[in-house]
């Protein structure tokens, strides 16, 4: 890279405090280097015309969060289809292949266990989560 | 980082509507300032900038609170206008006259004409380019927060801040703005 080249460099970024090495104000610069200065001092206050806020939009945040829910309970709501239908299909697949292994006696007594037992674990289980959440 | 906005933050990923709608309006204005220097287009602008929050909704519960609030809400815009260039390869840029202000009508057509010659010279830079000036120029970030939320080195960011300027010094000379 040509000198005068870092050099614009440099000044560049010390013009926007980067500066790699620490520069002294007394530090002395050539003609060219004093007048890139002033040109970059010029052309970033022509930049700054920019910062004019212009235009006027019309963007209503609340119904953006209202839009974001929607779309999150959408997904919500997708995922859970998807993991029903996957979890029931493993069950179907898991009592089909009892049954062909272990024959079709497997069917009653899991019949047996869901009508007797289960009840007895799933209401307890439901009336405490459910008294924990009141709390 | 604010405590007021940290405070902000923990209540909108509990779900609060409320403080998630005043994160947004207090940092709309960066926003809205830093999407319409990058894309030109007042129009294309404010499609970004309600993408860019609907992204930001969405990933609320993503967002740590390392960097502030509004550098996350650009670091998405930037995401948002880099996907939308390329899928419209061909972007066709349209002349938006500005909103009069109370100004006088010669002023408004000083400012709208300089306006203009200033914005097509910072649409010609590369999106990249322009990304840092703005960031820079603009807002002031340092070289560090730049390559953050652009994903580039830091010696990326800084050759393109020196090539960006290089660039705008030659234009407004030769189309004699300054």
């Amino acid at each position: 890279m040509k000198d005068s080249e870092r050099n614009k460099n440099s000044l560049i970024d010390e013009f926007y405090n980067e500066s790699q090495e620490k520069i002294s104000p007394n530090t002395v610069h050539c003609e060219a280097d004093l007048e890139f200065k002033s040109v970059l001092n010029s052309t970033a206050k022509k930049m700054d015309i920019l910062n004019e806020d212009m235009f006027d939009f019309d963007i209503d945040t609340l119904s953006i969060i209202e839009q974001g829910e929607c779309i999150r309970e959408h997904k919500k709501a997708n995922i859970e289809f998807i993991l029903f239908i996957l979890s029931s299909f493993t069950m179907l697949a898991v009592y089909a292949l009892l049954i062909i292994k272990l024959g079709p006696k497997i069917l009653i007594i899991s019949q047996i266990f869901i009508v007797i037992i289960a009840p007895w674990i799933i209401i307890p289980i439901s009336f405490f989560k459910r008294r924990g959440s009141e709390v | 980082m604010l405590l007021d906005e940290l405070d902000l933050i923990n209540r909108a990923k509990d779900g609060n509507k409320s403080a998630l709608n005043s994160l947004l309006k207090d940092n709309y204005n960066i926003l809205k300032g830093y999407t319409v220097k990058m894309v030109g287009d007042p129009h294309l602008a404010q499609d970004i900038i309600q993408d860019a929050m609907l992204k930001a909704v969405l990933n609320i519960n993503k967002f740590e609170p390392r960097a502030k609030f509004s550098t996350w809400l650009i670091k998405i815009a930037t995401n948002v206008y880099r996907d939308y260039l390329r899928k419209n390869k061909f972007v066709k840029q349209i002349e938006e006259t500005a909103i009069d202000r109370g100004k006088q009508l010669e002023d408004t057509v000083i400012l709208n004409f300089e306006y203009q010659e200033v914005m097509k010279i910072i649409l010609k830079l590369p999106y990249e380019k322009r990304a840092v000036f703005i960031l820079k120029h603009y807002y002031g970030y340092k070289y560090e927060e730049i390559s953050e939320i652009l994903g580039c080195p830091l010696g990326t960011v800084r050759s393109r801040l020196h090539n960006a300027v290089k660039y705008i010094i030659s234009e407004t000379y030769r189309k004699e703005i300054i």
